[in-house]
């Protein structure tokens, strides 16, 4: 741990703990929440020897280069509800990312976040509870901000972008959690006080890279091929079939691909 | 609607984690197909019910029970103390942490409360599912990388004081 350092701030980075290197900020955050740290604790890290995606897969973590944040919540949400906190992330991120770069940002379902059709920035959310309630929810965030194209490697360099590589100059990476904190604070807070989902779906579905487009959704063995109609209130793809009958995905192996 | 087709639709269902699917047509033929939990008091069997309607009233029924995917019956050994841990959630069941790493738990461990038994996944959000009681795990229901449906049990446990 480098220093805790305490922000004016509403809720989400009221205290921040800065770590030079940590395995991954997920983990870091998960002692805190078993220690019963509070809702809004922010833990940042100059690198991640361990970054993870789902399921194991690495996020590659420069020393200094990309934003590596987890976020603790305990939002007073029905256990099947979390995937809000995922598209308010996502919307988070997408602002964020438009704020700094003047380009616009899409998600493609469910959260990864695409600048020029190449990923920027990834969300990975680990909550922990029983089967009747709630413990905490940890909001991990890789956002790749001064990564340059020698910084990644060789095989993500066609896929994957950054901010730097976007405007062809290097940002103020505090400038860019600064923003990235007040846009969570602020959907987190309207997510908390509306009972509706209406605008979350509204601005999720406007920032999304591939609404009315025919998609493909895998999983696990089976794949699923129609037209993308948005998400639900909780999250779930709205997946038109070629029947026009339309099913909500909720889980899975998600890959989605333009057939 | 022809055979083929209520099969193909089945076995999307019957593959997926959707409970139910309907299909209206314009000129009002519905198609219902959702999957439910048969069986009696010995054994728990996931079915496939497929419910067509030409009008509003049920016309044909055909229930078609699929492979048994819970087993929860446990016929003999059934004490009073035997918990069901039940999936808050739709989602993926995962028995480890990582594709890699070893199980949380096993057939036959003791848990305590707030140790981690599972992930359900949905939509990459990765839930860790605590156990809240002291006792043993007598059956591990729900299979790895499979989809669960909520309520669905996961595990049996033999509950201590």
């Amino acid at each position: 741990m480098i220093r805790p350092v305490t922000l004016f701030s509403p809720l989400i980075g009221r205290k921040i703990v800065l770590y030079d290197t940590v395995t991954s900020t997920n983990q870091v955050m998960k002692d805190f929440a078993g220690k019963g740290e509070e809702e809004g604790l922010v833990v940042i890290a100059e690198m991640q020897t361990d970054g993870r995606g789902r399921r194991d897969r690495l996020w590659h973590s420069p020393r200094g280069k990309g934003l590596y944040v987890s976020v603790l919540l305990r939002p007073p949400l029905p256990l099947d509800q979390f995937g809000k906190i995922s598209m308010m992330t996502a919307l988070a991120l997408v602002k964020t990312i438009t704020k700094i770069t003047r380009l616009p940002a899409a998600i493609k379902w469910p959260n990864d976040i695409f600048v020029q059709n190449k990923k920027m920035a990834g969300i990975l959310i680990e909550n922990s509870m029983t089967t009747t309630s709630l413990n905490s929810v940890i909001v991990g965030i890789g956002l790749n901000v001064n990564l340059l194209p020698k910084d990644m490697p060789e095989d993500l360099r066609a896929a994957t972008t950054s901010i730097a590589i976007v405007l062809g100059r290097t940002v103020d990476k505090d400038e860019v959690l600064h923003t990235l904190l007040k846009e969570m604070n602020r959907l987190y807070y309207k997510l908390i006080r509306r009972q509706d989902a209406a605008w979350l779906i509204g601005a999720w579905q406007g920032a999304c890279a591939h609404m009315n487009q025919e998609v493909r959704v895998s999983q696990n063995k089976y794949s699923f091929e129609g037209i993308f109609r948005g998400v639900d209130g909780s999250g779930a793809a709205l997946l038109e079939l070629p029947t026009s009958a339309t099913i909500a995905i909720q889980y899975g192996d998600c890959t989605l691909r333009m057939p | 609607m022809r055979a083929k087709e209520i099969r193909e639709l089945v076995k999307i269902v019957e593959e997926s984690i959707i409970g139910e699917l309907e299909i209206t047509y314009w000129w009002g033929r519905k198609i219902r197909i959702s999957k439910t939990a048969t069986g009696g008091s010995s054994a728990k069997h996931s079915g496939i019910e497929i419910v067509t309607t030409s009008t509003p009233k049920a016309e044909g029924h055909i229930s078609a029970p699929a492979a048994p995917v819970v087993d929860a019956g446990d016929k003999s050994g059934r004490s009073d103390n035997l918990l069901e841990i039940k999936a808050p959630m739709v989602g993926t069941f995962y028995r480890a942490p990582s594709p890699d790493a070893d199980p949380y738990i096993r057939e036959g461990e003791n848990i305590s409360p707030g140790k981690v038994l599972c992930i359900i996944e949905a939509m990459k959000l990765m839930n860790e599912i605590e156990a809240e009681v002291n006792g043993k795990i007598v059956k591990i229901v729900a299979d790895n990388g499979q989809p669960v449906e909520y309520n669905q049990t996961l595990f049996l446990v033999e509950a201590t004081k």
